[in-house]
């Protein structure tokens, strides 16, 4: 056959009819639609075994169980535990994605020198050095520990016995301050037995979203019926005053006078129980400076006292901080002036060492600071932190993230993050009962990455001190009280003190010398950071919350400022517009957005992860919870 | 063009790599006396476990049981050392394919031959062909290129289950297969 | 084996929510995302472009100066289910066996069309490849396949979760069984009830007599219900679906 273009043409064209007589058009569409359905840059989901470990959740100090689901030994979901006496069967958001925190984008698995990235055990000898020197200079070492009253705080404060002058600190915590300052008063450990209570008022401070216990204040607001009354009073209309039974809006800055309004009621209507001991406001002057009306504060002050055992709560906020010492006082006050019996007594836990509050050591003070790893869930602003340093001071960080806080650090000591560790737990320190417990590592840790134990060991070793000591102690202190009931779940358990069958006695209150706000010329606004309990803490923020701010309105996100419409109409700011914040100490872009539970005069900014520190140096380095501001279209 | 269409084509769509290891289901089986789910059993949750691991295998081969090559191979390359074999699976399935064997063989009653064929009874395992394009096993495909008279247990395309279900009037639902 | 020995009665799943109850804590929220293997936020998703098969929203009553916190998902349309009507790829059933609205990632073409026709804004698209950082999908659950980058998903009722109670009914012969999906089992107030509707005596049934859908007068048989003691939200429930998203900013 000679090869005509005629036949290449039949040839092809043949060719081409025979094809759709094979298998292969229609073999290949299948197997590349399959194709298509698994892309290779997809992950398979894993294989293996289902069983289910117990453990607690260590994002805060909350201490509230887990239940975690395992496939291959490797958790990929938690679960409350039913009955668990700190968390009552509930979780926060933080807690369903804690599984992922070991895998975190920020994990840190290597140390960090000045910054530099270094071996874990050269981090560590950087640290043991630098402990070594301020003991032979006899310089100010102190340990900060967001998590007092654990075993490893009473090997920190051992470690810190070695060395004089040194000081174990504590930031502050919502939960901490008003049970705090009742304890200093009573001259013993003070709690809240919330069950007792009848009537719950919070002052500026999110009770039912990031107090203590996620799961146990919630359980008991959701099944409160008429049973608890919540009231809730705070400028903005935040989620806690949202779901109070009653919201009372009043002005920023005006806790304490709202608390002392409260007490003026109460002394003159006889319904006190322990003697005035400080110039209680007259209602008039407490309404003019909270900007309520007279008849809403009787009316609180009267359910307050004639609804059975009340409670009044501050500590302020987890993002935006403390109230000032005269708001904490004047709620701690009211407390005694209620005469409530849901404050009571609280054994502390047998190696409970008391710590200092970090806000009440002089400044520039400290010369070596070594932070512990565990997170409170609440913010600590650095600059507040430096404040307290001594010129050239150095900061040895334990972290499981590299954080801006960790890039600061003068060394970073890598250590398990969150569920690759045997942890303790404790009880929320308002709790009226402590409870102490281990959680289980659910994940192996790293190679190279220490525990907090075995780096406290290691620095007591480097300064040829003796040795700290062991997590195994406190559970044998504790079986040689003999009291308590433990809570078994899984191959996890929690045990829980007694009552303290004691009564509180209250030394004659301290006078209350109300703060004067500071005015600043040219500064009509107040700037508020906001956030919620893990926004800004020493940990990031598990990576599937960002189904929370970022995908959805539900929480602000780095750089959101928020607005009453009120307030931007008169600046003449738009809608979704960007704008400038400035106060005194400096100035920050935002991104506006108009909401009316923000009161007007108050720009609302989210302190949010790595953007906090920018929002936290606009309000100086004394407190973090408010600052005068300007807003500046730009 | 047909002609490479039928022979050609198949034969470069697939690659074929052997199992790292051997072994008689029918020495197994027949000879030793096992049934499929002494080895490929449930957990407790109504999981299938799957392929037993090394471990489970050294429970009878703690040492070596016969004389064959391949159990001296699968002795001295994973019973002593502890690895596990990586078995290339024939039925293995795309991850967003749900298939309960609880509800298939304890519910409906089913022989695993009905879907695997009489892999149980083979003297040896044959080579992994793997689907160049998808990466899927010649087995989901089934032998023939034309898919038609296939036996029952052979070809586990989402076809197959269909059939299946539809003949015996089982309402599954997409959910009830797929996830 | 017979028809009759495989068939089981025909369940329709439905939930509850008491609204009243909602603490906006967003804890199913997460807890929904882990369990369908939705990744964190890619860093360009915003409100908009993000997945969240379970939202909750905050809605605000100016009369009364009152706060709500809403849960919504796929509120499971039982009747002329607007999204199946619209698929060009029949990738939206409605199973027969449990009534969930069945999405099929596989069959999806990515056109939209449904995400345009749901009254309740509550089906996302995948506007990325899901991503995970390096080692975190370990973590994934075997009972969730990842959906690809052009595909839309919604809340099935954690399927993946009643697949394993199928399988571990199936164990013990049975094909009885009970579960829980994520965010009722996450929710630390427990507003969430979920059950058969087809069964009088279950929890879910006897709460929903006493509530409130979503947009009811659309005829489309949500079977998600909603409770609450406030007037104004079910005012604001026969209005909308789910508060309006923002404008769009980015396409």
């Amino acid at each position: 056959m000679t090869g005509t273009r005629r036949n290449l043409l039949a040839f092809g064209g043949g060719a081409a009819a025979a094809v759709a007589f094979t298998p292969i058009p229609w073999k290949l569409l299948d197997d590349v639609s399959i194709w298509t359905q698994n892309w290779s840059w997809i992950p398979p989901v894993p294989r293996g075994e289902i069983t289910v470990k117990h453990s607690a959740c260590t994002m805060c100090g909350a201490g509230c169980g887990v239940q975690a689901h395992c496939v291959g030994g490797q958790p990929f979901g938690l679960a409350p535990v039913a009955g668990h006496p700190l968390s009552h069967g509930g979780l926060c958001a933080l807690a369903y994605g804690a599984h992922q925190m070991p895998y975190h984008a920020r994990r840190l698995r290597k140390g960090l020198s000045r910054g530099a990235e270094v071996a874990p055990d050269v981090a560590l000898a950087h640290a043991v050095e630098i402990l070594r020197d301020a003991r032979d200079a006899r310089r100010v070492v102190a340990v900060l520990d967001e998590r007092p009253g654990r075993m490893v705080s009473a090997m920190y404060a051992r470690l810190l016995g070695g060395l004089p002058g040194s000081v174990y600190l504590t930031p502050p915590a919502p939960e901490r301050a008003t049970a705090g300052i009742l304890s200093g008063w009573a001259g013993r450990p003070a709690g809240f037995d919330f069950e007792k209570a009848r009537t719950i008022l919070s002052i500026g401070t999110p009770l039912l979203d990031g107090f203590g216990a996620a799961g146990a204040l919630l359980a008991l607001w959701a099944n409160r019926e008429d049973r608890v009354r919540f009231l809730h009073a705070e400028p903005r209309q935040s989620h806690t005053a949202a779901l109070a039974d009653r919201w009372i809006a009043i002005r920023p800055g005006s806790e304490a006078a709202f608390a002392l309004g409260l007490a003026g009621v109460l002394v003159r209507d006889g319904l006190a129980k322990a003697p005035a001991p400080y110039g209680a406001f007259s209602l008039e002057e407490a309404a003019r400076r909270t900007g309520l009306r007279p008849d809403t504060i009787l009316a609180v002050a009267h359910e307050l006292a004639g609804r059975g055992p009340a409670l009044v709560i501050g500590g302020g906020d987890p993002v935006s901080g403390p109230l000032p010492r005269d708001a904490e006082q004047s709620i701690a006050a009211l407390n005694v002036l209620l005469g409530s019996e849901a404050v009571c007594p609280r054994h502390p836990l047998p190696f409970e060492r008391p710590a200092t509050p970090l806000l009440d050591v002089p400044d520039g003070t400290i010369s070596v600071l070594i932070a512990d790893a565990a997170s409170n869930g609440c913010a600590l602003p650095e600059a507040v932190l430096r404040r307290k340093l001594a010129n050239n001071a150095q900061i040895i960080r334990l972290s499981a993230f590299q954080t801006t806080a960790a890039r600061r650090a003068d060394v970073v000591v890598p250590v398990a993050a969150p569920s690759e560790a045997l942890e303790e737990v404790t009880a929320p320190a308002c709790n009226a009962r402590a409870a102490w417990g281990l959680a289980p590592p659910l994940v192996e840790r790293p190679e190279g990455v220490y525990t907090v134990p075995e780096v406290v060991a290691r620095l007591a070793e480097g300064c040829q001190m003796p040795a700290p000591g062991s997590i195994d102690e406190a559970s044998e202190a504790i079986q040689a009280l003999g009291r308590g009931s433990t809570f078994e779940f899984g191959d996890a358990s929690i045990w829980t003190d007694s009552e303290d069958s004691g009564q509180l006695e209250f030394a004659a209150l301290p006078e209350i010398r109300l703060e004067e706000p500071s005015l600043a010329d040219g500064f009509p606004l107040t700037l508020m950071p906001a956030g919620w309990r893990g926004a800004a803490a020493a940990i990031p923020l598990p990576p599937l919350t960002t189904k929370l701010y970022q995908e959805s309105e539900l929480r602000p996100g780095a750089r959101e400022a928020r607005v009453h419409p009120a307030t931007a109409r008169d600046l003449g700011l738009a809608r979704q517009s960007r704008a400038t914040a400035e106060t005194p100490y400096g100035s920050a872009a935002v991104s506006l957005r108009f909401d009316e539970s923000v009161p007007p005069g108050v720009v609302e900014v989210a302190a949010h992860e790595d953007d906090a520190a920018r929002v936290f140096a606009l309000c100086g380095d004394t407190c973090w919870r408010s600052a005068p501001a300007r807003l500046r279209r730009s | 063009m047909l002609a490479a269409g039928w022979l050609l084509f198949p034969a470069l769509l697939y690659t074929s790599t052997p199992q790292p290891a051997q072994f008689s289901h029918q020495a197994h089986g027949e000879a030793a006396g096992l049934t499929c789910d002494t080895c490929h059993g449930f957990t407790a949750e109504g999981r299938f476990a799957g392929i037993p691991t090394t471990e489970s295998c050294a429970g009878c081969h703690s040492g070596l049981l016969g004389e064959t090559e391949s159990e001296k191979h699968f002795f001295a390359n994973f019973v002593e050392p502890g690895r596990e074999v990586n078995w290339l699976i024939y039925s293995r399935q795309p991850d967003n394919v749900r298939f309960s064997h609880a509800r298939h063989v304890q519910v409906g009653k089913m022989e695993c031959a009905e879907c695997h064929g009489p892999h149980g009874e083979s003297e040896s395992l044959k080579a992994f062909e793997r689907n160049r394009i998808s990466g899927y096993s010649r087995d989901i495909w089934g032998p023939r290129m034309l898919r038609v008279g296939l036996k029952p247990g052979q070809g586990m395309k989402m076809d197959d289950c269909m059939a299946c279900h539809r003949d015996r009037q089982v309402e599954a639902g997409c959910l009830g297969c797929h996830r | 084996m017979n028809a009759e020995t495989v068939e089981r009665a025909p369940r329709r799943y439905g939930m509850v929510i008491d609204l009243d109850r909602c603490s906006g804590c967003g804890a199913c929220m997460v807890a929904c995302s882990a369990e369908n293997n939705v990744p964190p936020a890619h860093p360009q998703a915003t409100e908009r472009t993000g997945i969240t098969l379970l939202r909750v929203v905050q809605v605000k009553d100016a009369a009364s100066r009152g706060v709500a916190f809403i849960p919504m998902m796929c509120q499971q349309c039982g009747d002329d289910t607007p999204c199946m009507t619209v698929c060009p790829q029949q990738a939206v059933e409605v199973d027969k066996l449990t009534g969930v609205v069945e999405q099929m990632p596989q069959r999806c073409l990515g056109c939209r069309y449904c995400m345009t026709a749901c009254p309740f804004q509550a089906r996302f698209f995948n506007w990325w490849d899901p991503e995970w950082p390096a080692g975190m999908e370990t973590t994934l659950n075997p009972g969730a396949a990842p959906r690809m980058r052009g595909v839309v998903e919604k809340c099935d009722f954690c399927q993946s979760r009643m697949h394993a109670a199928e399988d571990k009914a199936a164990m013990e012969g049975s094909r009885e069984f009970e579960y829980t999906p994520a965010c009722v089992e996450a929710c630390p107030t427990r507003a969430i009830v979920f059950g058969d509707l087809n069964d009088p005596e279950s929890d879910v049934s006897r709460q929903a007599r006493n509530s409130f859908r979503f947009l009811e007068r659309l005829g489309t048989g949500p079977k998600v219900y909603y409770r609450s003691r406030r007037p104004w939200l079910r005012t604001l429930a026969s209005r909308v679906g789910a508060p309006p998203k923002k404008e769009n900013g980015n396409g």
